[in-house]
C-alpha cells in the first residue's frame, strides 16, 4: 500500500496552488513575515491575559480568586481603598506579610486605560526643580526665593552643594548632593516603608538587590508620601505625564497618564483587525458586484458604471470627516464606513477582468458545450481574474491600517479611550519633547506594515509565472 | 483619429453628469448635516445673551464657559423672528433644497462662489490665496519625485538582483509602508530641535522674522522649512514610481526587440537608454495628468502636522467651521481638476502609445 502512495506521488503532478504555496514557503523574507504577524495577531487575541492592570488569580485566606473575570473592591482583599484593588500594591503587600497568600499578576502589570498618576506617582531625584532654583539663588542672590525655601534645605546639602568641584554645573552637583543626603537618610529606614516587598534596613546591599526587583519600585522612583515622610524638608515634584520609557513602562506614559506599551500592543489588535474587516468585505462586495458587472453587462452595466464613476470620485477622508464631525463612530460603524467608499476600486478592476476574459477562447468554448453561468463564473473565469486580486490583498491591509491611523491621528476615527496608534502620534506632535509618543507607536505601525508589505511582495512573487529575465 | 477623438470627446462631456452627481450627493449632505451654519449662529446668539443676562455687570460677553453653565436659560432665550427671518435669508435657507442647489449652480456657471461665512471674502479670493504654497509644494515635489525615481527606477532594473538593488529595494518599501505624514512626524521629532538633534524648524512655512532677514537669508530660511514637508510629500509617490519604472523596463528588457538589439552588437547604454526607455516611460508619462493637481496639491495630514497654511488645510477647516461655500467651492475646483486630470492622463497615454485604442 504505501508503495504504491509513493509511486503516486511520484508521478502525480502539483496542484497549482500546492506549487505556489511551495514558492511562497521559498521565500524566505516573505514567509517569515507571514508567520511573525499572524503569530502576533493571535497572541493579540490573549493580550488581557498577558498585558492587564488586573490580576490573573489571587489565593486571600485560602480561597482562590479570579479578578481578570470579576471586580473585587480593594476592601475585599483587606486594601484600605475605596474602588477596586491595586494588584501590584497588593502583590508587594502579601509578600511583605509572607502569611500565603499570593498574587499571580499577568506578565506586564499594567492596562491601556489605566491612568497611572494614580497609582504610581513617578519622581526622579533630578526632577527636584525646587532645589535647583536654591543653588542658582546661592549664587545670585539677586533671584528672588523665598526664604522658606532655602531653609527647607538642610544646611549638610547647602554646604555639599557650595564645595561641590563642579558648582558650575549646579544641576549635577545637586543632584549628586541630594543622592548622597537621601542615602545617608534612608540607610536604617525599613525597606518596606520605601515601597519594597521585604522588611530589611536598607543597607548598600539592600540597596542593590531592591535595584534588581522588578516588581517593587527603583529606589529612584519613590512614592512622594514616603519620602517626605522619612526626609522631612524634602520637597519633591511628581512628574507630570507624559513620562519617558523606564525599565517597568517600556514605552513610557501618555500625556494622561496611561502606558503606552500597553496601548500599542491592544492597538495592534485593533488596527490589525479594522483592516482585515475591511479588504474582507470590500473584497466580497466588490469581486461579486464587478463579476456580475462584467460578465451580464448590459445595461445594468452602464448604469451602476455611472453610479460607480460618481460614487468613486467623492473625496473619501473629506466625507468621512463630514459625517464623523456628527455622529462618534464606533469600530463597525467607521469599517462600514471605508467600506462603503472602497468597495469601487476592486469592483472596476474586476469588472475590467470579466469583460477580458468573456470574450476569449476557453469561455466561448465552455459555453458552447453548455456549461451553465454558474460554473463558467466560478470555475473558470474567477481563478484567473482573482490572481492578481490576491496579490493586491496585504497592499489593502495596509492601507487599512494607514486609513486608521491617519483618521485617529485626525480625531475622528475611534472614540477615546480606545488604544489607537494615531491618537498617541497626535498627542505626540502636541508634546515634540516626549518623543516617545510618536517614534513608538510608528515603530510598530511600521514593523506591522514593512512585515505586510514582505508578505505582498512574496505573495505576487509566488503567484507571478513569468521570471524577469536577466539582462546578461 | 476619428474614433478616438469622438471617444475624447465623449468622456470631456461625460464629466457633465458626473460633476452634476458630486455636487448634488455632497450639496444635499451639508444641507441635511445638523450642526450647520445656521444652528451655529443660533447657538452663539444664545450662549451670548445667557452670559449677558445671568452674570450681569461683569459680563463676560459670548465665552462657551460663562454661557455653557447656563444651559437651561440659553434654552429660554428667544430669538426674535425677524433675526430669525434675516439669518435664514442669509444662508439661503428660506429656500428648499432643490432651489438653494439650482440657486448655488446658478452661480456657481458664473463663477461666483459666494463668499465664505468665516472670511467674509469670496470664496475665490480665499482659495486662491492658498495658491502659491500649494503650487510650490507640488511643482517641488513632482519635479524631485521624477528626477529621483526615473533613474532610480532605471539603475534597479539593470542591476537587479545585486546588493544595490536589494538596499534600495529596502528603501523602497520604507516609503511604502509608512505614510508620507508619519514620516513627517518622525522626522519633526528627530530633526526638529526637542529631545534629539535641532536641524530643521519645527514647521510653518517661514519664519516669523522672515521679513527682516536678508535676500540669502530669505531663501536659507524658505529652504529649511521646505526640506521635511517635501520629503513627507515625496515618500509616497517615491515608492509607486520607482516600482513602476523598474518593473517597466525590466519587461521591456525581456522582449525580443531588445535581444535583437543586442545580437546587432548594439552597445548596452544605446540599447537601454535609446530603444528600450521609450517604451518603459509610458506608464510613467501619464502620470503627467498629475500636474494639473499640483495647483490643488496639499495633504490635509501633512500640512497639520508641519502647520502650513495651504490647500489641504482649507479643504478640512472649511468642514469643520462649517463654512459651506468654501467647502462647495473647494469640491468644485477639486472635481474638476480631478476628472480633467484623468482625460489628459488618457490623452498622453493614447499619444505615447500607438497601440492603444480606445472606444
Amino acid at each position: 500500500m504505501a508503495k504504491k502512495k509513493e509511486i503516486r506521488s511520484a508521478y502525480a503532478s502539483e496542484s497549482l496552488f500546492r506549487k505556489r504555496l511551495r514558492r511562497f514557503r521559498s521565500i524566505k523574507r516573505g514567509y517569515y513575515s507571514f508567520l511573525f504577524i499572524v503569530g502576533l495577531y493571535i497572541l493579540s487575541f490573549f493580550s488581557p491575559m498577558l498585558i492587564n492592570y488586573r490580576a490573573l488569580a489571587v489565593r486571600y485566606e485560602g480561597r482562590i480568586y479570579f479578578p481578570a473575570l470579576k471586580y473585587y473592591p480593594g476592601l475585599k482583599f483587606g486594601q484600605d481603598v475605596y474602588g477596586e484593588t491595586n494588584y501590584r500594591e497588593l502583590k508587594r503587600r502579601f509578600k511583605f506579610e509572607n502569611k500565603g497568600n499570593w498574587v499571580l499578576m499577568p506578565l506586564y502589570p499594567f492596562g491601556p486605560n489605566e491612568s497611572l498618576t494614580d497609582n504610581d506617582p513617578l519622581i526622579r531625584l533630578d526632577d527636584i526643580t525646587d532645589r535647583f532654583k536654591f543653588v542658582n539663588y546661592l549664587r545670585n542672590p539677586a533671584d528672588s526665593l523665598s526664604e522658606y525655601m532655602v531653609n527647607q534645605l538642610s544646611p549638610k546639602l547647602r554646604a555639599d552643594i557650595q564645595t561641590a568641584p563642579d558648582y558650575l554645573n549646579p544641576e549635577k552637583s545637586l543632584v549628586k548632593a541630594t543622592v548622597k543626603e537621601m542615602n545617608d537618610i534612608l540607610k536604617g529606614v525599613s525597606l518596606y516603608k520605601l515601597g519594597f516587598a521585604s522588611d530589611d534596613k536598607l543597607s548598600e546591599s539592600a540597596l542593590k538587590r531592591a535595584r534588581s526587583d522588578p516588581m517593587t519600585w527603583n529606589l529612584r522612583w519613590l512614592n512622594r508620601e514616603i519620602l517626605s515622610d522619612v526626609w522631612p524638608g524634602a520637597i519633591v515634584k511628581n512628574r507630570q505625564p507624559p513620562t519617558p520609557p523606564t525599565r517597568f513602562h517600556w514605552f513610557g506614559s501618555d500625556d494622561r497618564g496611561r502606558d503606552v506599551f500597553a496601548r500599542i500592543f491592544y492597538g495592534f489588535n485593533i488596527s490589525m483587525s479594522f483592516a482585515l474587516l475591511i479588504v474582507s468585505v470590500t473584497y466580497l462586495v466588490g469581486i461579486s458586484v464587478g463579476a456580475a458587472l462584467g460578465y451580464f453587462g448590459g445595461k445594468f452595466d452602464i448604469i451602476m458604471q455611472r453610479f460607480i464613476e460618481i460614487w468613486s470620485s467623492i473625496p473619501f477622508l473629506y466625507t468621512v470627516i463630514i459625517i464623523s464631525s456628527i455622529v462618534q463612530p464606533n469600530f463597525f460603524l467607521l469599517v462600514g464606513l471605508l467600506c462603503a467608499f472602497g468597495w469601487t476600486g476592486l469592483t472596476w478592476y474586476i469588472r475590467g477582468e470579466f469583460y477580458r476574459e468573456k470574450a476569449r477562447d476557453y469561455v466561448h468554448a465552455a459555453i458552447a458545450i453548455g456549461v451553465n453561468d454558474r460554473n463558467i463564473v466560478f470555475k473558470h473565469i474567477l481563478p484567473n481574474a482573482l490572481t492578481p486580486v490576491i496579490a493586491f490583498g496585504p497592499f489593502a491591509i495596509v492601507g487599512g491600517i494607514a486609513s486608521l491611523v491617519s483618521l485617529d491621528y485626525l480625531g475622528f476615527g475611534l472614540p477615546p479611550p480606545t488604544p489607537s496608534w494615531g491618537e498617541l502620534v497626535n498627542q505626540g506632535m502636541a508634546n515634540i519633547f516626549s518623543w516617545w509618543l510618536v517614534l513608538c507607536p510608528l515603530g510598530a505601525m511600521f514593523v506591522t506594515l514593512l512585515a505586510v508589505v514582505f508578505i505582498g511582495e512574496a505573495i505576487r512573487q509566488a503567484l507571478d509565472p513569468r521570471e524577469y529575465s536577466r539582462l546578461r | 483619429m476619428g474614433g478616438m477623438t469622438n471617444y475624447f470627446i465623449r468622456r470631456i462631456l461625460l464629466t457633465i453628469p458626473t460633476f452634476l452627481g458630486i455636487t448634488i450627493v455632497y450639496f444635499f449632505i451639508l444641507q441635511i448635516v445638523p450642526g450647520g451654519p445656521l444652528e451655529q449662529e443660533i447657538m452663539k446668539l444664545r450662549m451670548g445673551s445667557a452670559a449677558f443676562s445671568g452674570v450681569g455687570a461683569s459680563a463676560t460677553g459670548g465665552t462657551i464657559e460663562a454661557g455653557a453653565g447656563t444651559a437651561t436659560e440659553a434654552s429660554q432665550v428667544t430669538i426674535p423672528v425677524e433675526a430669525m427671518e434675516e439669518m435664514k435669508r442669509f444662508y439661503g435657507m428660506d429656500k428648499p433644497i432643490p432651489v438653494r442647489y439650482g440657486l448655488w449652480l446658478w452661480n456657481v456657471m458664473h463663477l461666483d462662489f459666494g463668499r465664505s461665512y468665516v472670511y467674509a471674502e469670496p470664496v475665490w479670493t480665499v482659495i486662491k490665496a492658498r495658491f502659491p504654497i500649494s503650487v510650490y509644494f507640488g511643482i517641488i515635489g513632482f519635479i524631485l519625485s521624477y528626477l529621483i525615481c526615473v533613474p532610480l527606477g532605471v539603475a534597479k532594473a539593470v542591476k537587479h538582483g545585486t546588493p544595490f538593488d536589494f538596499i534600495s529595494s529596502t528603501i523602497v518599501f520604507i516609503g511604502y509602508s509608512i505614510p508620507g505624514w508619519a514620516l513627517g512626524a518622525v522626522l519633526l521629532v528627530l530633526l526638529g530641535g526637542g529631545s534629539f538633534w535641532n536641524v530643521f524648524p519645527l514647521g510653518e512655512f517661514r519664519s516669523e522674522n522672515w521679513m527682516e532677514l536678508t535676500a540669502w537669508g530669505k531663501i536659507e530660511d524658505q529652504l529649511y522649512h521646505t526640506v521635511l514637508p517635501v520629503i513627507a510629500y515625496m515618500i509616497g509617490s517615491f515608492a509607486t514610481l520607482t516600482v513602476v519604472m523598474k518593473n517597466s523596463l525590466m519587461e521591456n528588457l525581456g522582449q525580443d526587440y531588445v535581444r535583437t538589439a543586442f545580437a546587432k552588437g548594439i552597445p548596452e547604454r544605446r540599447v537601454i537608454f535609446v530603444h528600450a526607455m521609450r517604451n518603459s516611460l509610458i506608464p510613467i508619462a501619464t502620470g503627467i495628468g498629475g500636474l494639473l493637481g499640483i495647483f490643488f496639491a496639499g495633504s490635509y495630514l501633512i500640512e497639520k502636522t508641519f502647520n502650513i497654511n495651504g490647500m489641504g488645510l482649507l479643504g478640512f477647516e472649511s468642514v469643520l467651521k462649517r463654512d459651506y461655500p468654501v467647502t462647495l467651492g473647494f469640491l468644485v475646483v477639486g472635481t474638476l481638476i480631478r476628472l480633467f486630470g484623468n482625460i489628459i492622463s488618457d490623452i498622453c497615454y493614447a499619444v505615447i502609445d500607438p497601440r492603444i485604442r480606445f472606444k
